[in-house]
């Protein structure tokens, strides 16, 4: 998505709308603040064109203007998103079960999946105990990373046999430990669980690593994560819903 | 870029912006997403043509690009729904943090009122302070200045603390009120867990908290609780005078309903979607 110029010209395709997409995709927790000229780089398009497209998303509310005749993104950016969060089953009936696995260790809870090679975090709900706010800056919902390097993409492809991870990463009962991951400072604890009809997903819980030790984590923080993955699978399981994406 | 061109011939009952400096391809591509709701999370070709005003061809072209980028996919119906690449395009918006969604409203806040207003989330026994903007009108306390963004201050006796505090589960307000050390900052600190307590309980109801001196001496403070997109309350605002500018009572009488209106406008900037009180 990153060279639209290769895609397909054809009359089955839009050009601009993957142009103006592609624009608006620009916009990451890394680069949050773009000007016209980067991004008529970055699309290898003329800067009338970056400005036709950026001002028709600034328009309709996707973007937003920034100091110094730059752009960010606008809260309809997030919508279509947000209704896609709302359609999927597996969101929906995941949000209850991680306010309360929040609200009891105080720690930011998540639910992962995998997408391709990546981990793709669905729901982050950002913890109250010391230090979690900070630890969560540039993450959130649509956080992606390879899926080997964070402790719910590990879990994930243990659970699903197809690979093993290194046994010092997995603890009883499938619970796995990874730091640094989604940052070099953060420890992650994570469970698996399928359901049918459903892909395979993981609840993660983001921590310092300094906060707490490997043992400590283990001791405090497997049972209520476990808790609450045997509550989405049963969820999950007693509920005839149609699979929302396909795998 | 050939924009033009490709929407030329094309019957257009629909588009909103009719200028060339804008691209249609782009608006119609971004209303077909649009469409797509929770309570109408599968559309077919025709509902989405007619929906938006837009030939089937043209739709279907619309909706095929949209395919193959990732946002849209096909089930077994054929129909088509959200796909979770939708998740990226606003994954910018939920990694900027709460700052950036709720520093203008901080400014209009400040203001309007002529006093400082601010920002923080519960962060342990403390708050964890992301932003404030100064007020004109704010008196000066040395002490009250020289904390500012990245500050940390404890939540019992501050008014954005006891928002955060009060909208806890009952059970862990009183595991944290029972690992506090309530020293006595302000003229008016609350020092009993039994008072303290019984004030986050009234706090939860009326949805309002008062810092009554409780912090430094000639400092009053008023706070209101930010919603995110599950209800949780996860922030609060909060406006603040000192050096003697007005009293507790003046802020709430003056300013509590704007200050309650930027909480709600900060909330639903991060996705809540609740009804207002």
């Amino acid at each position: 998505m990153r060279a639209p110029a290769s895609e397909s010209a054809g009359n089955r395709t839009s050009r601009s709308l993957v142009y103006g997409l592609t624009l608006l995709r620009q916009f990451t927790a890394e680069e949050p603040v773009r000007g016209i000229a980067e991004l008529a780089e970055v699309l290898n398009v003329s800067r009338p064109t970056a400005h036709r497209y950026a001002s028709t998303c600034l328009e309709l509310g996707y973007l937003e203007q920034a100091p110094r005749r730059r752009y960010r993104l606008a809260r309809r950016a997030a919508e279509p998103g947000l209704a896609m969060l709302g359609s999927l089953p597996l969101a929906r009936r995941a949000q209850p079960i991680l306010r309360q696995l929040r609200r009891s260790t105080g720690r930011t809870a998540s639910l992962a999946i995998l997408d391709g090679a990546d981990v793709l975090y669905l729901q982050r709900l950002c913890g109250f105990a010391h230090g979690q706010y900070e630890l969560e800056k540039g993450l959130g919902a649509g956080t992606r990373r390879p899926a080997r390097s964070t402790a719910a993409g590990e879990a994930i492809l243990a659970s699903s046999d197809a690979q093993t991870p290194e046994p010092r990463r997995l603890h009883d009962d499938g619970l796995v430990v990874l730091d640094g991951g989604l940052r070099a400072d953060a420890r992650g604890l994570a469970v698996a669980l399928e359901a049918p009809g459903e892909r395979t997903c993981a609840i993660e819980m983001t921590m310092a690593a300094v906060a707490i030790s490997v043992a400590d984590a283990t001791g405090e923080l497997g049972e209520p994560l476990r808790a609450a993955a045997t509550a989405l699978q049963r969820t999950l399981a007693g509920s005839s819903v149609n699979p929302c994406v396909t795998s | 870029m050939g924009d033009e061109a490709e929407d030329r011939d094309e019957p257009r009952p629909f588009p909103i912006l009719r200028e060339a400096r804008y691209s249609r391809s782009l608006e119609r591509g971004l209303a077909i997403l649009g469409c797509f709701t929770p309570e109408h999370p599968m559309l077919g070709i025709a509902e989405l043509a007619e929906r938006l005003g837009m030939s089937r061809p043209t739709t279907h072209r619309y909706v095929s690009t949209l395919v193959s980028l990732g946002y849209l996919e096909q089930d077994a119906s054929r129909k088509y729904r959200l796909a979770l690449g939708t998740i990226d395009l606003g994954a910018g918006l939920s990694a900027m943090g709460l700052c950036a969604h709720a520093r203008p409203h901080l400014e209009e806040l400040s203001q309007r009122s002529g006093h400082t207003a601010e920002i923080a989330v519960l962060d342990g026994l403390e708050i964890l302070l992301l932003d404030r903007v100064r007020g004109k009108r704010t008196g000066s306390n040395k002490r009250r200045e020289s904390v500012g963004a990245g500050s940390r201050l404890p939540a019992y006796c501050t008014s954005m603390g006891k928002v955060l505090l009060a909208y806890l589960p009952k059970g862990l307000r009183e595991k944290l009120i029972s690992e506090m050390d309530l020293t006595k900052h302000g003229p008016r600190t609350i020092t009993s867990k039994a008072a303290l307590s019984g004030q986050l309980e009234d706090v939860a109801n009326e949805g309002l908290a008062i810092n009554d001196e409780e912090l430094i001496e000639g400092s009053f403070a008023i706070a209101a609780p930010v919603r995110e997109e599950s209800g949780d309350v996860i922030a609060a605002v909060g406006l603040v005078a000192y050096g003697g500018a007005v009293d507790a009572k003046e802020l709430v009488d003056r300013y509590e309903g704007k200050l309650v209106a930027a909480a709600e406008k900060v909330s639903r900037e991060i996705g809540w979607r609740g009804e207002t009180g």
